[in-house]
């Protein structure tokens, strides 16, 4: 079998490949990395995709016209700005790391410090806090959930969490939420008990 | 009345916008969920473009073809939305996150396809390590669809540029499947 063949067959997107086939692909590094580009093309022309809320299209007709009386649920300048809100985490050190303090066992304390950068002060925001199961905050008890209001200014805003972890080492995400007048934002900050380089800052999720 | 007539004016306004951007309104909001990897404020970005382009009317009549045309307003939007930060001193411009929480719960849901689900994600992951402006090329032709052409005049490049990214970033993805990659970055 040639190149040319293999690439025939490799289109025709069989279950299964004829064992002429197989046998090219193990000789011939150039096919076998069509075979990979087919492959990867197929994967992402198939990407799934979420469906849009019911009556999407409606609805977003309807809003976009002047005089409207269905109201966008949004304003653009709130979601330009819900879209703008950056989150960077300042410091999410294990104090169980330092020589000096060894850690208790149950409990360990991880002060995640963000800072929340909004481009106009936004009064009256809320703010939600929501932390898996291996995760607390300092005072809180058992609350996996925090919510509450604050004046974000201009600029940077600090916002430091007494987080403490339940159980040592492990993965964990923190969720953070700012909504001002119907647009939302949601952050995802790592937690990694054990090492501090996953600092990174990821502000994922908007609106 | 002919399509023609209907298109340029004897019908109201908000009748011809809805007949003119009704059938890409999928391919709008699909595109938007690409490139914010978050179907509400998919939505959010949709409805804010389609509120900017119904005083664009005639423009948008005059178009040949409004499928890549609106893809391209709503590219705009987006950077404009997202990407414009220079003057923030934390960051440029918002990350591009994979939608983690979609694939989590498609997985649960159609376990024949795990497989397929789980390089897709792969996938979709390995599309955050990428340059934005490789990453918007993927999404556009590799993703959606578009040609190379339409991807060039969405983007404001040239059809060379997209070609080469394209030849890049697959390059990178073919790297993120390999056997063992994926174990390797990616266990959950
Ligand atoms: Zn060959």
């Amino acid at each position: 079998m040639d190149c040319n063949q293999a690439r025939r067959e490799l289109e025709l997107m069989r279950e299964q490949n004829s064992a002429d086939l197989l046998a090219h692909l193990r000789r011939c590094a150039d096919c076998r990395e069509g075979a990979e580009d087919l492959r990867i093309a197929r994967l992402l022309r198939t990407m799934p995709a979420p469906e849009p809320a019911e009556d999407f299209e409606r609805r977003a007709l309807a809003a976009a016209m002047p005089q409207s009386r269905e109201r966008s649920r949004v304003r653009g300048w709130q979601l330009a700005t819900a879209a703008s809100l950056l989150l960077a985490v300042l410091m999410a050190v294990p104090r169980w790391q330092q020589p000096a303090a060894p850690a208790p066992e149950a409990v360990a304390a991880l002060p995640v410090s963000v800072s929340l950068d909004t481009p106009r002060s936004l009064s009256g925001a809320t703010i939600q806090v929501s932390l898996p199961p291996n995760l607390a905050l300092e005072g809180y008890g058992d609350a996996r959930q925090l919510q509450w209001q604050a004046d974000l200014s201009a600029g940077a805003n600090r916002l430091t969490l007494p987080v403490q972890m339940r159980q040592t080492g492990g993965e964990a995400e923190i969720v953070i939420r700012i909504e001002h007048e119907g647009a939302r934002r949601e952050f995802r900050v790592p937690v990694q008990a054990g090492s501090a380089d996953r600092s990174r800052p990821q502000p994922t999720t908007k609106i | 009345m002919s399509l023609m007539q209907f298109f340029r004016g004897r019908a109201a306004p908000q009748d011809r916008f809805t007949a003119l951007v009704r059938p890409h309104l999928r391919l709008m909001y699909r595109m938007a969920y690409r490139w914010t990897q978050n179907s509400a404020e998919a939505e959010d970005l949709v409805q804010d473009v389609l509120t900017r382009l119904f005083p664009r009317l005639e423009e948008l009549a005059a178009v040949d073809k409004p499928g890549p045309w609106l893809v391209k307003v709503l590219y705009r939007r987006h950077v404009d939305l997202y990407r414009r930060r220079v003057s923030s001193p934390i960051d440029d411009s918002v990350h591009w996150d994979s939608d983690d929480a979609f694939f989590r719960e498609r997985l649960i849901d159609e376990r024949d396809d795990y497989r397929r689900l789980e390089l897709q994600r792969t996938l979709n992951r390995a599309l955050e390590g990428l340059d934005e402006g490789w990453r918007d090329v993927v999404l556009l032709h590799d993703v959606e669809g578009h040609t190379a052409l339409e991807v060039a005049e969405i983007l404001e490049i040239n059809v060379g540029t997209v070609k080469s990214r394209l030849h890049r970033a697959r390059k990178k993805l073919r790297i993120a499947l390999q056997p063992g990659t994926i174990e390797r970055s990616y266990a959950c």
